[in-house]
């Protein structure tokens, strides 16, 4: 069962022409010209789609809060700043299939009645970019975009904005920070951006994945989506599958299938390899030890092993944990924006103790401070980023990976 | 509402902090980043983290709003540790940097670490462990991103005290609206300081150097030339004490803000090697006595239907003229002409003083105890001068006169109360309120009244343009009289803080309001909230200063400027006349257009 990736031909980008013959943009006459906004609304809340960039976060929910504000100007944003580690989906999403992302944010700025629209890319993805700046000047030249779409008295401004690659640029109030010119900080939360989002207005912000969903759902109904995959986490999910395995790349699957079926899929552990572990969802993802490879991973609340992003990175035993271990850490601290204390100094102190791990310098002062630091990171930091650094690390303290600590 | 802290039930209002309920009933939570000048704090030392029941895990108390049924934990296991880590993490970064450091003592990082007992270097190897190379290397590691910024006559920044709170932003952003700081790079290269690192171009009003935590960002310390002036047996020398800082600089050695220590101070300066000196105050009398001319004179001008220029600026606070100049420099004909009290001082003791005494006058060192950094700029002004040399030579702010005394080990409380030297020592209570905002307004208010009708002012305190408020303004009716032909009425208006004035600037130029006679003070408070007095500083520490300068003027009998006995003299044997020939020549200046084109 393929939603997103069904029409895609490898090597070749789905353009204008291609988009329309594998039935584009009728998903948004549908909605122009026979549903009311709360009508999309109430379909998409019925569908269960949940956010794809990670948080898993009810993609109807949101909108609802913000088509229910009785505001004079509301925003849309696409998040397509994809930073984590592994992860190749919104890109290649770009790269493939603009359209798609288009149309989710044209219904979606519809059903929310904003009239403006961000498309945020990560800057570093020239090909996608150019890819999507074609895809909004036809989408302009045909009346999908600008004064009164398909004749609907719907008016939509499209924008693409260059962010220059920080990951915290992907969390959502500092994405917001970038775009309006400021520095790429998060902000305090609450207020959340449905409430005081872009320039202080509700604004939506949704991942590139989440949004190409979209015109599937309106197509083929909310019931249909919801039977696909798992109830509480239905549809389905692009996994960008890399390191050990046989055949490394994007695969679209039902979100039912447990990790060594998803490993299986990209052609199987690599031969003459052993697995040491599975990374689910990038740099900031749970490690999954052998003995848990049978899980599902998915966004139910409580779920053994969350999705994240949705990238699997499979580890061979041949690899050296301690640097893969100094690899993370040195990304979360040259990432870390500086805002706070704890991810500002401590993603750095604990990059140098990883770095004395690496070297075999590690003695009991660092093993402590080691542990201090992951509960500093875990609790008490501004924004997840800190968070995110350490779960990793928590899980291979954990499952006792490494006997220093 | 009612909401519960540690068990106990407080009341607090709708909008408040968290924090703020517990300021306000005296519970401690420790804070580095938030400061209650500065507005909803950006929440980044992670200090003040506390629990609730209304929130999962930690969060920060100068962030959260109360809301009903709001149930507070300010201490146990995990916030003790939050905090300490934190701290720690910080200190890692400084640890061993207080010894040379001129906040030593008086350092909120410093306070905080000696408070939670963090006295260990936590997270960084022992040095003893270490090679001489591997030293060297951490050390230049530490030292890589370092930027010290001392190209400007005021203010001195060294970031490798800088613990990143952003106070300094905020402050220039927030109450100045001049934008100086920013944040440079990313992670731990994350640096305070100005858009790619540009030598510190502002108004230097100091609220950078009377917010920051640490030692990051000081005044540009004169200590040094001072010292070697004060060996130099050949110089005589001078000492000037601006109106405020005897009103705050008994904070620094455990007195109450506001406590009056004049005496002590003059006390002071002359076990420091003073020759003599004088008060800052009899300037100001001076300044009011030229002003008011200025004024009344543009008043007669309009009333006999001339061409003259309103509204009319105060010019006595130096960073005020150097805003007008950058960023308004169409409004330089509004600015009054005269000098501020300091230059005043300074040119008269050069000139009338050194005449009287028979003193070559570049055998003077002129040196002031000032509220302020920019006063530090002012002194180089090339038109504050006889062409050679400057008037003013030296100037210390309150701070570093406290540094000084602390250092010679001068045991402040218990000094003996000395006086100022006569000629120059004298001042009225209209001159002692320039310390604080609309001071000198009402002593100008003061003195034209008197001088327009020729008859005793009745009401002396014009409650109307006192206060901490932003922008006060009121109307002034000056009645017919014996000497004045028609009733005048005189619209004022006084404001403080930069946000504040150019929104009254804004005003006037859009014509929403008039005014004949602006006072403008930079500092929140005036004087007495300036950027080179003791720190900390906040409202209610401000508000405490500012009532002792009005108790003060209360209690003198000698109320108006015009009245000072020492003034009427010096108009007498040598000015001769308010805006006359010598007046114009040592008391008045001129401005320059400083915008970037």
């Amino acid at each position: 069962m393929k939603i997103l990736t069904k029409d895609w031909v490898i090597g070749e980008s789905l353009n204008f022409q291609d988009y329309l013959k594998v039935g584009g943009y009728k998903a948004l006459r549908k909605v122009l010209k026979k549903m009311k906004s709360t009508e999309v609304v109430a379909e998409l809340k019925k569908s269960k789609l949940q956010g794809r960039g990670g948080a898993g976060f009810s993609l109807g929910s949101k909108w609802e809060i913000v088509a229910t504000k009785k505001c004079d100007q509301k925003y849309f944003i696409c998040n397509l700043d994809e930073s984590e580690p592994g992860n190749f989906k919104d890109k290649s999403l770009g790269e493939n299939s603009p359209h798609q992302i288009l149309e989710g944010m044209i219904i979606g700025a519809y059903a929310v009645g904003a009239s403006k629209a961000f498309l945020y890319i990560n800057g570093t993805f020239a090909m996608a970019g150019q890819k999507i700046e074609q895809a909004i000047e036809d989408c302009y030249q045909n009346n999908l975009l600008g004064k009164n779409i398909l004749a609907s008295k719907f008016d939509l401004e499209l924008e693409i904005f260059y962010g220059a690659g920080a990951y915290i640029c992907g969390e959502e109030s500092a994405l917001i920070n970038s775009l309006e010119g400021k520095r790429g900080e998060p902000r305090l939360k609450p207020p959340y951006p449905c409430d005081s989002g872009l320039f202080r207005k509700p604004t939506v912000v949704n991942n590139a994945e989440t949004l190409a969903n979209v015109a599937w759902i309106i197509e083929n109904g909310a019931v249909e989506f919801a039977k696909i995959g798992k109830p509480d986490s239905p549809g389905t999910k692009l996994f960008s599958v890399d390191g050990a395995v046989e055949r490394p790349g994007l695969y679209e699957l039902t979100m039912d299938n447990t990790i060594e079926q998803i490993i299986r899929t990209a052609g199987g552990v690599k031969e003459g390899f052993e697995i040491q572990f599975i990374q689910v969802g990038g740099s900031s993802g749970r490690i999954v030890p052998r003995f848990l490879l049978s899980e599902i991973p998915s966004y139910s609340r409580g779920a053994v092993i969350p999705i994240g992003s949705g990238a699997i990175l499979a580890v061979s035993a041949n690899e050296d944990l301690k640097k893969i271990l100094l690899s993370w850490i040195n990304f979360f601290q040259r990432e870390s924006c500086g805002k706070c204390v704890p991810c500002r100094e401590g993603t750095f102190r604990l990059k140098s103790i990883i770095e004395r791990l690496v070297s075999g310098d590690f003695d009991q002062n660092d093993r402590q401070d080691l542990h201090k630091l992951i509960w500093t990171l875990d609790n008490t930091t501004f924004c997840p980023l800190g968070k995110f650094s350490v779960v990793a690390l928590k899980d291979v303290i954990r499952y006792k990976m490494i006997k220093e600590f | 509402m009612e909401i519960k802290i540690d068990d106990k039930t407080y009341r607090a209002k709708a909008g408040q902090t968290i924090l703020e309920v517990c300021r306000e009933n005296k519970i401690f939570i420790p804070t580095l980043c938030e400061h209650s000048d500065l507005g909803l704090s950006e929440g980044v030392c992670r200090m003040c983290l506390v629990k609730t029941n209304k929130h999962r895990g930690l969060v920060t108390s100068c962030q959260t709003k109360v809301e009903a049924g709001l149930e507070v934990i300010t201490e146990d296991f995990d916030i003790e540790r939050a905090r300490r880590y934190n701290l720690e993490l910080l200190w890692a970064d400084h640890a061993g940097k207080c010894s040379f450091c001129v906040s030593n003592g008086n350092c909120e990082l410093q306070t905080l670490a000696i408070k939670l007992g963090i006295d260990v270097d936590d997270f960084v190897p022992n040095e003893k462990d270490f090679s001489k190379e591997e030293q060297l290397k951490l050390l230049k590691n530490s030292l890589k991103n370092r930027v010290v910024d001392d190209k400007n006559p005021s203010i001195h920044r060294d970031n490798q005290y800088c613990i990143e709170c952003r106070r300094c932003i905020k402050a220039c952003q927030l109450i100045q609206t001049i934008d100086s700081y920013g944040v440079n790079y990313r992670n731990i290269k994350t640096n305070v300081g100005t858009p790619g690192e540009i030598p510190l171009d502002c108004i230097y009003c100091g609220q950078c150097v009377a917010h920051c935590p640490t030692a990051a960002i000081t005044e540009k310390s004169n200590i040094k030339k001072l010292d070697e002036v004060l060996l130099n047996s050949e110089k005589i020398k001078i000492f000037q004490v601006a109106p405020s800082v005897r009103f705050t600089i008994g904070e620094a050695f455990g007195l109450e803000p506001g406590t009056l220590v004049e005496g002590k101070i003059i006390t002071a300066l002359r076990k420091l090697g003073a020759d003599l000196v004088f008060d800052t105050t009899f300037a100001a009398d001076l300044t009011i006595m030229e002003e008011a001319n200025e004024l009344i004179g543009r008043i007669k001008k309009k009333i006999r239907g001339e061409e003259a220029i309103f509204p009319m600026f105060t010019s006595c606070c130096p960073s005020w003229v150097l805003y007008v100049e950058k960023y308004y420099p169409e409004l330089i004909p509004n600015l009054s002409s005269c000098r501020s009290p300091q230059a005043m001082l300074s040119s008269l003791i050069k000139t009338y003083y050194a005449d009287q005494k028979n003193i070559q006058p570049e055998n003077i060192v002129n040196i002031s105890v000032m509220s302020c950094t920019a006063k530090k700029y002012e002194a180089q002004r090339s038109e504050l001068g006889d062409g050679k040399n400057l008037d003013t030579d030296i100037v210390i702010t309150a701070n570093e006169f406290i540094r000084m005394v602390k250092q010679k080990g001068i045991d402040f409380l218990n000094l003996k109360d000395g006086k100022f030297n006569k000629t120059m020592g004298v001042s009225s209570g209209a001159g002692v309120i320039f310390g604080s905002t609309g001071g000198v307004m009402e002593a100008a208010l003061r003195t034209a009244y008197e001088q327009i009708t020729c008859d005793e002012l009745g009401k002396i305190d014009f409650e109307e343009v006192r206060g901490s408020k932003g922008i006060k303004q009121s109307e002034i009716i000056i009645p017919k009289s014996r000497c004045s032909v028609q009733e005048i009425k005189i619209k004022v208006a006084v404001a403080h803080e930069i946000r504040y004035a150019r929104k009254l600037i804004e005003d006037i130029k859009t014509g929403k309001c008039e005014f004949d006679f602006v006072e403008i003070m930079v500092c929140p408070s005036g004087c007495l909230g300036g950027g080179g007095q003791p720190t900390p500083v906040n409202e209610e520490i401000r508000a405490k200063r500012r009532k002792a300068i009005y108790d003060r003027d209360k209690g003198l009998s000698i109320r108006k400027s015009h009245e000072n006995s020492e003034v009427k003299k010096i108009y007498e044997d040598f000015l001769k006349e308010p805006g006359g020939y010598l007046s114009e020549k040592l008391l008045h200046t001129s401005y320059v257009d400083r915008k970037r084109k």
